[in-house]
């Protein structure tokens, strides 16, 4: 990859310097495929009218205009802050309502076991007991790193430098995996408690109603690790872009 | 003009610099030189992220289009929360600019 000093040493004809300047940016930016084409696209666009525009020789023109748009890698870095905010965001929201629906089909679930007057038969009642304390310390503790990750990310004044951005949006996102893990152990007592309630009876359509909910938990939970995933498995392209010297110190 | 002071009001200038209709980035630009009489010449590398970032807080829409020339354009519009961000920031760098009009005029007085 170039540098921007090594950059402005190179002699190429004037399409060539334009897609090689735009390719430069735009292959930093490759953890995400469409962002990486939209500014390769972009740039290309701004450079073919400046040299639509130019009165002075094509390639200088080409050469003042990619000056303007300065050093790839900080021109990246910028872009892959702006996506990380939008990502760290997208995903403190869904982490809210997920957190939100589990506690509406959990609240949901224990009024229709009340009103259908299932109860965990006595032979596990203590084994019931504790899955059902574990289950409400895990969820309020799922709750609790929500809103603190929530509260981290809008919160706080916005950082000026795109590694002090960075830096903020990564202890959002470990916030929001302590939160996932927490949801994990909260639904997994969930389909514990379940079957401890199913256990020795009849299969009915009455049945269906906390099974329906119970696997209706556990693809929001699939969804959400999906998220955290797909944004964990891009972290660190960008934290390479944003903060080289963090990754070459050992991020804390 | 202090490049410091022009970063502390860029989303004002862009958004001002839509004000009239939709525009791609390198017309953003231009709009912006031209209309500040050449004052305001900021580099595209702050125009790009700027942007996106004000995109991304729904102040500004954007789309693909088709240039003349065959290339695709991406165009930037003011959305209706960007018309109102920038009525709100108008109105408050109007008051900002008559108080330090008034303190220099005092201040002129002052001296004469």
């Amino acid at each position: 990859m170039q540098s921007g000093d090594s950059w402005a040493n190179i002699v190429m004809p004037e399409p060539e310097a334009i897609a090689a300047y735009a390719a430069s940016v735009a292959d930093r930016l490759d953890f995400d495929p469409s962002l990486s084409q939209r500014v390769r696209q972009e740039i290309e666009d701004h450079l073919w009218e400046c040299m639509a525009a130019g009165a002075s020789n094509g390639l200088e023109t080409v050469e003042r205009a990619t000056a303007q748009f300065g050093d790839p890698q900080a021109l990246a870095a910028e872009f892959a802050t702006i996506w990380l905010a939008e990502q760290t965001k997208k995903l403190s929201a869904a982490a809210v309502l997920i957190v939100l629906a589990l506690l509406v089909m959990m609240k949901a679930r224990l009024a229709w076991y009340g009103f259908a007057q299932w109860t965990v038969a006595d032979e596990v009642r203590t084994l019931g007991s504790v899955v059902s304390l574990v289950d409400v310390c895990a969820f309020w503790l799922a709750v609790t790193f929500v809103v603190a990750g929530w509260a981290y990310l809008f919160g706080y004044r916005a950082a000026t430098s795109c590694a002090a951005q960075c830096r903020r949006f990564r202890h959002v996102i470990y916030l929001t995996l302590v939160s996932l893990l927490a949801v994990i152990v909260s639904v997994t007592c969930d389909v514990a408690l379940t079957v401890l309630r199913l256990v020795g009876r009849e299969f009915s359509a009455q049945t269906l109603i906390p099974i329906t909910s119970v696997v209706a938990e556990t693809v929001l939970i699939g969804v959400f690790v999906l998220k955290i995933g797909s944004l964990a498995t891009r972290m660190p392209r960008t934290t390479s872009l944003v903060e080289p010297d963090t990754l070459r110190r050992g991020a804390p | 003009m202090e490049g410091e002071m022009l970063k502390g009001h860029l989303d004002l200038i862009v958004l001002a610099a839509l004000a009239e209709g939709p525009a791609h980035g390198y017309a953003v630009i231009e709009t912006i030189r031209s209309r500040s009489g050449h004052a305001f010449d900021l580099p595209e590398g702050t125009i790009y992220p700027a942007l996106h970032r004000l995109e991304q807080a729904g102040l500004l829409s954007s789309r693909w289009t088709i240039a003349d020339s065959g290339r695709r354009r991406r165009v930037y519009a003011l959305t209706r929360q960007g018309r109102r961000a920038l009525a709100d920031r108008r109105a408050v760098w109007e008051r900002f600019s008559n108080a330090i009009g008034g303190l220099l005029g005092q201040h002129r007085h002052a001296r004469a």
